[in-house]
């Protein structure tokens, strides 16, 4: 008679919010693995009813601490949507030199102390600094620069306050922004030093059949706009996203499951899906140092999403060094608003992957509708899918380390729970 | 041979919301009663950029849930005499913790991986009442604000 085993890790660490894994084994045969998310759900999208328009991008930026740039971002632009509102080319600049700032700092922070421990098997980033302490404190460096960015443009290192609908409450003097030049300068320079360390990692090897999405734009850099796109050939404008993707209420987590609505099938949002179907994209240096790393796409590996983040990274130090030192103020530096009952939505590209809104608003500016997908939930299925094939290759190990091997597979997503819920434990069941 | 004069710096570490403000006043305070140094932080991660150098480190900083407002816990380090794991479970207790940031015993973990720990380190944790959003500091806390100044900047007078 087979025997049951069950592995759990009752709250993961390393990664944003309250979540755990459940896997439930007979014999060799894997019965289920779920992804759990306990952290209660938090009701953005009903508190957002009734309420002014303008309040929309303060109230989503406390979806996340380390992310709130993509909820205003991705706010904003959707309500614009709605209101029929195109802002001006500097009101755009100054969004994506915002956006460098949250990449910066939300994946200096997790390559460093939540995701590099793992290659190592230490088990936190204190441990991780004292093996390699100037990457560490490089690594800290480089995340105070993105908050600082957010906080001279946003008014605050966390949850910024000058994002508005129709643009910035205020457009920041020169000097504000152009002291920042000498540390992006430097830092530049230790996002390329960091790359190359990440991809000295001993690097387990993996490879998935993913159904890569991330937004694609004809120009740039995908942060603010471009088409849905996908690996597997999908190209529809961000309007239609509701009709290729939906999301379905799962039993063991608060957090909803987004699926291919047609497919029924997982697919995978982040800086992997980012990198690989935008690659001749990325800035001339990030390029450069993909080359002498080695690493080209398409890449399926998603243990090697941490060079991927740090790619961007380098993107961003290089994109926003160019839009800081052209800076200049401007005005207005936002755009009136007539209100009008309508419907918007839009998607950006949020640290942790594609992030979309739906917004209905009336004659009188409040909103009547809101839908908010965050990444995390697009990517919560992909995890499940990815510890199935991942557990044969460590079910031979005890119980704890399995668990933890597992852990180390969900924190290449970097989940940030808190926002899919709008923490993390592994729970094993063998037979 | 001139002495060596340690290197110096007191942080307040606070938000502005109620008591949790109590930190970043009384290093305003104390900033001009003494010549140490001061910064005020939001995030107990900030430390991490200006302990280079820095030979004692004194840190203000609110807590809730062990005392009276207004009550003074004590926490002291010095490399000579104790490791620093002995203060970091008072530490802990420090409501400077969420889930997003390092909280202020995981920074100086971290700190002493990074090889900047300062030899001496002192916090102070002032008990608190309310710390909702848009609050003053409490009646109650403000009320003793003028004792604890005298504490701390006899303290530091006399380090």
């Amino acid at each position: 008679m087979s025997q049951f085993r069950t592995i759990q890790v009752n709250a993961l660490t390393r990664v944003e919010g309250e979540g755990g894994l459940h896997v439930r084994l007979k014999g060799d045969v894997i019965e289920e693995v779920q992804l759990a998310i306990y952290e209660p759900p938090r009701f953005f999208e009903a508190f957002l009813r009734g309420r002014p328009l303008t309040e929309v991008p303060d109230i989503v930026a406390r979806i996340c601490g380390i992310c709130p740039v993509a909820y205003q971002m991705t706010a904003v632009h959707a309500l614009e949507n709605a209101l029929g509102i195109t802002v001006s080319p500097e009101i755009r600049q100054l969004r994506r030199l915002l956006y460098c700032g949250e990449w910066i700092e939300s994946h200096a922070l997790h390559v460093h102390l939540l995701h590099a421990p793992d290659y190592f098997g230490c088990d936190s980033g204190i441990k991780l600094a004292e093996r390699f302490p100037q990457e560490i404190a490089r690594g800290l460096r480089l995340k105070k620069h993105g908050n600082e960015l957010l906080e001279a443009l946003g008014g605050r290192a966390i949850h910024p306050i000058n994002v508005a609908v129709g643009g910035f409450y205020r457009s920041p003097r020169r000097e504000e922004l152009a002291k920042l030049i000498p540390d992006f300068q430097w830092g530049l320079d230790a996002a390329i030093a960091a790359t190359r360390w990440v991809a000295s990692f001993p690097i387990p090897e993996m490879n998935r059949h993913y159904d890569m999405v991330a937004l694609v734009h004809p120009n740039e850099y995908p942060m603010n706009e471009g088409n849905v796109c996908s690996s597997t050939g999908l190209n529809l404008p961000v309007s239609d996203y509701e009709n290729e993707f939906e999301e379905e209420h799962v039993p063991h987590s608060t957090a909803l499951h987004s699926v291919r609505k047609h497919l029924r099938s997982c697919y995978h949002v982040g800086p992997l899906a980012r990198v690989n179907l935008n690659f001749n994209k990325l800035s001339p240096m990030a390029r450069q140092v993909a080359a002498e790393v080695s690493f080209t796409v398409p890449c399926n590996n998603p243990f090697r999403s941490v060079i991927a983040r740090c790619l961007e990274v380098v993107h961003a130090y290089e994109e926003a060094l160019q839009i800081l030192q052209t800076y200049r103020p401007f005005t207005p530096p936002r755009l009136p608003l007539t209100y009008r009952q309508a419907e918007g939505c839009a998607a950006t590209e949020a640290p942790r992957g594609l992030i979309y809104h739906r917004y209905q608003v009336d004659d009188q500016g409040k909103v009547t509708f809101a839908k908010i997908v965050p990444p995390t939930s697009q990517n919560q299925r992909q995890m499940e899918a990815d510890l199935r094939d991942y557990l044969p290759s460590v079910l031979h190990h005890p119980d704890s380390q399995a668990a933890y091997e597992c852990e180390r597979l969900i924190r290449c997503y970097d989940p940030c729970i808190s926002c899919s819920t709008h923490f993390l434990k592994l729970k094993v069941e063998r037979g | 041979m001139a002495d060596h004069k340690p290197s110096r710096l007191l942080v307040g570490l606070g938000s502005h919301h109620g008591d949790d403000q109590v930190g970043w006043r009384l290093v305003e305070e104390l900033g001009n009663l003494t010549e140490v140094p001061i910064r005020q932080a939001a995030v107990p991660a900030d430390l991490l950029h200006w302990l280079t150098g820095i030979d004692e480190l004194y840190v203000c900083d609110a807590c809730q849930g062990s005392g009276q407002p207004g009550k003074l816990h004590r926490w002291e380090y010095q490399s000579s005499q104790q490791a620093l794991d002995d203060i970091l479970p008072g530490v802990e207790t420090l409501r400077s913790v969420n889930t997003h940031q390092l909280g202020l015993a995981a920074t100086l973990s971290l700190a002493r991986g990074l090889h900047i720990l300062p030899r001496q380190i002192v916090v102070w944790g002032i008990e608190g009442k309310r710390f909702e959003a848009g609050l003053p500091i409490s009646a109650e806390l403000a009320e003793l604000l003028p004792g604890i100044i005298r504490q701390l900047a006899n303290e530091l007078d006399h380090a």
